[in-house]
């Protein structure tokens, strides 16, 4: 299963962060750090599994936790609709 | 019957009351303006009735009083609504404002973290008020725009403030047994230019201290102190993002009265 950007998504500055807002939503998303790299990741389809890769290939820490980590993000990417996935 | 004009950001009203309704024109007073000329959007009338006071909007009844604080508090309210409408593409924050040298201190927050407290303690503390509950702010050239309307404290505060400091820049009136008004004795009557934004946070367990806030830390939070936008999300977004990165931001962190005053000193560099 593939994750790709959704096309609705707006991407704003707030700062030094990144915000990620879809119109329909009604809400706006500043990114922290990891979710900030898998979005910039995402900028072409990857798997869960290709996104786990590359995030413990730039980030030092347990497997554990960067998985569910990552889990967590791509949720709530796909509950905001800022993501969507392929088969 | 006496009619005054009051002038709010992009809002004129007209006032009509009974001459005996003292409280109404010191409710209203530093919005009060001598020139008649212009337009009202919106006309309120106080009339006396058998039960008490009633409150007409454009010629409709809004509601019946027993008492005039009641009247007052629920004219300002109205007022309060009708400015967020009015105030169109400007961002409308639920906060007080102050003017600090010649710039503005906006203090948002949640309700009971003690905005009105610190709006009320820089105002003693020899800063010039400029509004309280709505404070507009131009996006587009960053200048707050006055609204000062009286502030409502709980009697305990005013009591516990009383027992410490004396109160020399308004008039602090005790009223019933919950509730205590301030008439600060004066107003900036002009836009400022903003500089600061204060976050009020107040927990008795806590250690008292400043905490600096990088725009991006606190957008969303600053957000959630915005009175809902008259035009799109996105609008209001782009404006706040624009103030977060114009203004200084501190959290204040504070567990009693003295440490509120001490954090404010320290912060604003004052003896």
């Amino acid at each position: 299963m593939l994750y790709k950007r959704s096309n609705k998504v707006k991407i704003k500055k707030v700062g030094n962060n990144t915000a990620l807002y879809v119109r329909d939503q009604k809400g706006i998303h500043v990114l922290n750090e990891t979710a900030l790299f898998i979005w910039e990741t995402l900028r072409d389809p990857f798997t869960f599994d290709e996104l786990l890769y590359m995030l413990s290939d730039v980030f030092d820490g347990d497997t554990t936790e960067m998985k569910a980590d990552l889990h967590e993000i791509l949720d709530l990417f796909l509950r905001y609709d800022l993501v969507y996935t392929e088969k | 019957m006496k009619t005054f004009f009051l002038s709010f950001p992009r809002l004129n009203i007209s006032l009509t009351a009974p001459d005996e309704i003292g409280d109404i024109q010191s409710a209203f007073l530093h919005s009060i303006n001598p020139d008649t000329n212009l337009p009202p959007r919106h006309k309120y009338v106080i009339e006396p009735t058998p039960n008490g006071l009633s409150l007409l909007k454009d010629g409709h009844l809004m509601e019946q009083f027993g008492s005039s604080l009641d009247l007052i508090c629920r004219l300002e309210e109205d007022i309060e609504n009708t400015l967020i409408r009015a105030i169109g593409d400007w961002v409308g924050f639920h906060a007080g404002a102050v003017v600090i040298g010649d710039t503005a201190c906006v203090i948002a927050g949640n309700p009971d973290t003690g905005k009105t407290t610190t709006t009320f303690n820089l105002i003693e503390m020899g800063h010039i008020f400029l509004s309280e509950e709505v404070t507009p702010v131009d996006p587009e050239t960053f200048l707050v725009y006055p609204y000062p309307q009286v502030l409502t404290l709980s009697r305990t505060y005013a009591e516990e403030h009383l027992s410490l400091y004396s109160v020399q820049n308004g008039e602090l009136k005790i009223l019933g047994s919950q509730m205590a008004r301030y008439h600060p004795y004066a107003v900036g009557l002009d836009p400022v230019p903003l500089k600061t934004i204060l976050i009020p946070a107040y927990d008795p367990s806590e250690t008292p201290g400043i905490e600096k806030l990088a725009a991006g830390e606190v957008f969303t939070e600053l957000l959630r102190y915005c009175f809902p936008p008259n035009r799109d999300d996105e609008h209001l977004f782009d404006s706040v993002i624009r103030i977060c990165e114009k203004s200084e931001i501190f959290r204040l962190r504070t567990n009693s009265l003295q440490s509120m005053r001490q954090l404010l000193k320290e912060l604003f560099n004052l003896d």
